[in-house]
C-alpha cells in the first residue's frame, strides 16, 4: 500500500516530527542504516525519514583538477554514510505516492529537502508539499502538517542553490589558483583557501592588524580629579580633557588642588531606556559572548540543540519580531510553571496587556528567537545558561521602560576653572528587573544624598596623569559578527562558521583576533592579484541579489551568470601571472615552514624543530643533530599552532611550548622528566 | 631605463622582498616614526634617540614600529 514520505533535516528533528504527528504509535525501523519512523496519519501510513544535513552538493561537471571551472552539477557528497542514506531513501521513495518536505524552514533546509526529493526521489520535488514551522513543539508541527503548502518554497531553494554555486565558483577556483601557482614553482602541495565571504572578512582583520602594528602612541596628559560635595566624594572631569603640554596640566593642578568652589550649574536629565528587542541570532551571539564569553559558533550550536529539544524557536533568524499569533500569553503561562520564573511571570501577567517591544529587523521565514514554554527533561550546564538568557530577554521585551536620572554639576573654582561631576541613578528599573542577572547595574537603594545648585565644593584631588594614544581595539568574534552584519557579509547562519574556518586554516588566532603570518601572506597575495575578492562591495552586492531571489524578485540563473561575468576577468588575469603569484607564495611558505623552536636544551648545538614521523605521520619536536649527536625528542599535540613561549619552565629551566588551537591556548614544558609533571606520572 | 625590472632587495628587518631598504610595512612604519617624532619633540622636548627608546618601551607601540625603532637604535650604535 502506498504511503507518504516525509523528509526531515536531521535524525533528532525526524523523531520529534514523527512523535508530534503520530502520537505514541510511532514505529522506529532501521533500513540499511537509515532510521525510519513509521506513523499513522488519519488512516494513511507515512515514513518520516531524516537526512544528515546536506546529502548533495555542487561539484564540477567534468573530471580532473583544472581551473577555472564554471560548469557545475549537483551530486551526492563523498561521505560514505551519506551515500548509503541516499540509497536507502531512494528505495523507500519507490513505495511512496506523496511527499512532504519537513526540513527547517530556511534556505539551507529548503535546499536539503529539494535536493533529496529531486535527485533521490526521482523528481518528486514538483509534487511535494512543504511544512512551515518555527518550533518543534507538538502543536506547531501538527498545525504545520495540516496547513502545509502545496508546493516547495522554490524561491528559498533557488537562493540556496545560487549561494552554493557562487561560493563554489569563487572559493574553489581561487583556492585552486593559489595552490596551482604554488605547485607550478615547485612549492609542493599546501592547502590554501580563499572564499567569497571569507576573504573580505580576513581582509577587514588584516586592515585592523596593520593599523595596530603601525600605531605610534603620542603623549598627552589628563587630570584625574575628585570633588567633595556635601561630604561625598565624586570623580570629576576638568573642562579640558586632554593637555598637549605637561606644564599646562601641572599649572591647572597646582592652582586648583585643595581649593573651594561651588556648584555653578546643575543639569538634571532623565534618560528613558526602552526594553530591548527579542533576540535574533546575531544579537544572541553578541550577548552570549558578553555575558558568558561563548564564541558565536558555540552559541549557535547550543541554540540549535535547544531548538531540536523544542525548548526554543528556530534560532537562525534575523527577525526581532514577536507576533501575537505565536500565542505569547500561553508561552508565558507555561514558563510560569518553572520555579525560577514564577515570580517574573506573575508580574508580567498582572500587567494585563501583553505587548512585547519589537525591533526593526524582520525575517521572511521565522519570528525572533523565543522560548516555547516546553522545558526539556535534560539540559547541559551550557544549555541552561543560554536558555535562561533567551527566556529572560523574552520577558524583558514585555517590561516597562527603565529610567535613569543623570545629574551633572559644574563646579567652579578660581572663577575660571570648571570641573564636571556626573552621577547616574537608576530610578525606575522597569524591564531590567526581568533581565537582572545580565544587567550591569541595579536600582539605587534608598535615596542618595544629592547635590544641588550653589552647594559648596572642595577640589580634593587633582593629579596629572601621563597618557598615550591607543591603537584600535582588536576584533573579538562577536565584534566581527557585528562587522559582517553591517557590511552584508555572509548570512546569519554562515557567519560563525566562516570565522571558525579562518581559525581552522590558521589565518587568525586568539580570542582577541590576531592575523597570523600565513593570514597576512594570503591577504597580501589576494590584495595584489585578486583585489575584487577582498572587496566588501562585490560580496555584499551579491548577497543583496541572493536576497532578491529569495524574495522572488530575481532569476537565479541570471544571478549566477552575472557572478561568473564578474569573476571571469579576475581568473583570466591570474592565468597570466601564475608564476609571479607562485614565487611570492613559495617565498612566504618557505619562511613559514621553517619550524625552528630555538636551541636544543640537551646538546646545545642543535636546534629544536617540529618534525613529522615518516612511519606514523605524527608530529613531534626533535633535535636537528639527530641521529649523530643528539636524540632529544618531545611529543606534541597533533593539532594547533606550536610556538616557543617567551618564558622557560620554573621547575627545570627547559623551554616551554605554547600550543594554540582555535580559541584554546595552553603551555607545557618539553622536558618529559620535569618535576612539574610528577603528579601525572 | 624605462622597462628595466626593479632590483629586488630583502627587507633588513623581516626578510620580505622589497624594492627599497625595507618592505612596504616597515617602510610605512619608518615614515610614521619620523612623522610622529615632531609631535613628541613638541610635547616632550625629546631628542631622536631618546624618542626611539621611549617608543620601544611603550606597550601601545605597534610591533612594526618597534621593529624599526630597534633596528635604528642598533644601527646607530
Amino acid at each position: 500500500m502506498p504511503y507518504q514520505l516525509i523528509i526531515c533535516e536531521k535524525p533528532s528533528a525526524a523523531m520529534k516530527i514523527a512523535y508530534a504527528l503520530g502520537g505514541m504509535r510511532v514505529k522506529k525501523r532501521w533500513y540499511r542504516g537509515l532510521p525510519v519512523f513509521w506513523v499513522d496519519l488519519e488512516g494513511k501510513r507515512a515514513a518520516v525519514v531524516p537526512a544528515l544535513g546536506h546529502l548533495y552538493g555542487a561539484e564540477q561537471n567534468s573530471i580532473g583538477w583544472s581551473f577555472p571551472i564554471f560548469d557545475l552539477r549537483w551530486a551526492p557528497l563523498k561521505d560514505r554514510r551519506k551515500r548509503r542514506w541516499i540509497e536507502a531513501i531512494s528505495e523507500i521513495a519507490k513505495g511512496a505516492d506523496s511527499y512532504v518536505c519537513a526540513c527547517d524552514y530556511d534556505i539551507e533546509g529548503s535546499l536539503i529537502g529539494y535536493t533529496i526529493l529531486r535527485y533521490a526521489c526521482g523528481g518528486a520535488d514538483i509534487k511535494a508539499r512543504r511544512m512551515k514551522f518555527s518550533t518543534l513543539t507538538r502543536e506547531e508541527l501538527r498545525a504545520a502538517y495540516a496547513n502545509s503548502k502545496d508546493r516547495l518554497d522554490y524561491e528559498m531553494v533557488y537562493a540556496g542553490k545560487v549561494r552554493h554555486e557562487v561560493d563554489w565558483i569563487f572559493g574553489v577556483n581561487t583556492s585552486r589558483a593559489l595552490m596551482d601557482a604554488l605547485g607550478s614553482v615547485g612549492g609542493g602541495f599546501e592547502i590554501l583557501s580563499a572564499g567569497r565571504v571569507q576573504s573580505p572578512t580576513l581582509y577587514a582583520l588584516y586592515k585592523r592588524e596593520v593599523a595596530i602594528n603601525l600605531h605610534v602612541p603620542d603623549p598627552f596628559w589628563t587630570l584625574s580629579s575628585e570633588v567633595v560635595i556635601r561630604g561625598i566624594k565624586y570623580p570629576a572631569e576638568y573642562k579640558v580633557k586632554e593637555f598637549f603640554s605637561k606644564k599646562d596640566a601641572e599649572d591647572v593642578a597646582e592652582r586648583c588642588k585643595g581649593k573651594k568652589g561651588h556648584v555653578k550649574d546643575l543639569l538634571v536629565k532623565k534618560r528613558i531606556l526602552p526594553p530591548p528587542p527579542p533576540f535574533n541570532l546575531g544579537d544572541l551571539q553578541r550577548e552570549a559572548y558578553r555575558v558568558f564569553g561563548y564564541s558565536p559558533s558555540k552559541t549557535q550550536r547550543i541554540a540549535e540543540r535547544l531548538y531540536l529539544s523544542a525548548a526554543i524557536s528556530y534560532p537562525r533568524t534575523s527577525s526581532q519580531k514577536l507576533p501575537q499569533s505565536l500565542g505569547l500569553r500561553r508561552i508565558i503561562e507555561k514558563l510560569g510553571r518553572i520555579e525560577r520564573y514564577r515570580e517574573v511571570v506573575s508580574r508580567i501577567l498582572e500587567r494585563g496587556m501583553l505587548k512585547p517591544r519589537e525591533g526593526k529587523l524582520t525575517d521572511l521565514a521565522h519570528p525572533a528567537i523565543h522560548p516555547t514554554g516546553t522545558l526539556p527533561s535534560r539540559m547541559s550546564a551550557e544549555e541552561v545558561k543560554v536558555y535562561d538568557l533567551i527566556v529572560r530577554r523574552f520577558f524583558a521585551t514585555f517590561g516597562e521602560k527603565a529610567i535613569l536620572e543623570e545629574r551633572e554639576a559644574v563646579v567652579e573654582v578660581n572663577e575660571r576653572d570648571l570641573f564636571k561631576v556626573r552621577v547616574r541613578d537608576l530610578v525606575e528599573s522597569g524591564w531590567m528587573e526581568y533581565y537582572s542577572p545580565y544587567i550591569l547595574w541595579g536600582k539605587a537603594e534608598g535615596q542618595r544624598e544629592r547635590f544641588e545648585a550653589a552647594d559648596e565644593a572642595l577640589i580634593e584631588k587633582v593629579d596629572v596623569e601621563d597618557k598615550f594614544t591607543s591603537p584600535p581595539d582588536r576584533y573579538t568574534a562577536s565584534k566581527l559578527i557585528a562587522y559582517m552584519e553591517r557590511q552584508g557579509l555572509g548570512t546569519k547562519s554562515t557567519r560563525a562558521e566562516i570565522i571558525d574556518n579562518l581559525y581552522k586554516r590558521d589565518y587568525i588566532e586568539g580570542k582577541e583576533v590576531r592575523v597570523t603570518d600565513l593570514g597576512f601572506a594570503v591577504v597580501d597575495i589576494l590584495k595584489r592579484f585578486f583585489p575584487e575578492l577582498v572587496s566588501v562591495k562585490m560580496t555584499s552586492a551579491l548577497e543583496e541579489e541572493m536576497m532578491d531571489i529569495e524574495r522572488g524578485r530575481k532569476d537565479n540563473v541570471e544571478v549566477v551568470l552575472k557572478a561568473i561575468d564578474a569573476i571571469k576577468p579576475v581568473f583570466e588575469r591570474i592565468i597570466t601571472k601564475y608564476e609571479e603569484i607562485g614565487e611570492e607564495l613559495l617565498e612566504v611558505m618557505e619562511q613559514l615552514r621553517i619550524n625552528i623552536l630555538g636551541p636544543c636544551p640537551r646538546c646545545g648545538s642543535g636546534s629544536m624543530r617540529i618534525v613529522k614521523s615518516r612511519k606514523t605521520g605524527k608530529r613531534f619536536i626533535g633535535c636537528d643533530n639527530y641521529p649523530n649527536l643528539c636524540n632529544f625528542s618531545c611529543p606534541l599535540p597533533q593539532e594547533g599552532k606550536v610556538s616557543r613561549s617567551k618564558v622557560d619552565c620554573d621547575f627545570c629551566g627547559f623551554p616551554v611550548i605554547e600550543v594554540r588551537n582555535g580559541w584554546r591556548k595552553w603551555r607545557f614544558c618539553i622536558n618529559e622528566e620535569c618535576p612539574s609533571k610528577k603528579k601525572y606520572l | 631605463m624605462k622597462n628595466a625590472p626593479l632590483r629586488k632587495n630583502i627587507c633588513k628587518i623581516c626578510g620580505r622582498v622589497s624594492t627599497k631598504e625595507f618592505c612596504e610595512f616597515h617602510e610605512e612604519a619608518l615614515r610614521r616614526l619620523k612623522e610622529h617624532f615632531q609631535i613628541w619633540k613638541e610635547r616632550k622636548c625629546i631628542g631622536w634617540e631618546d624618542y626611539l627608546i621611549e617608543i620601544l618601551k611603550n606597550e601601545r607601540t605597534g610591533s612594526w614600529i618597534k621593529e624599526v625603532a630597534e633596528h635604528l637604535i642598533r644601527e646607530s650604535r
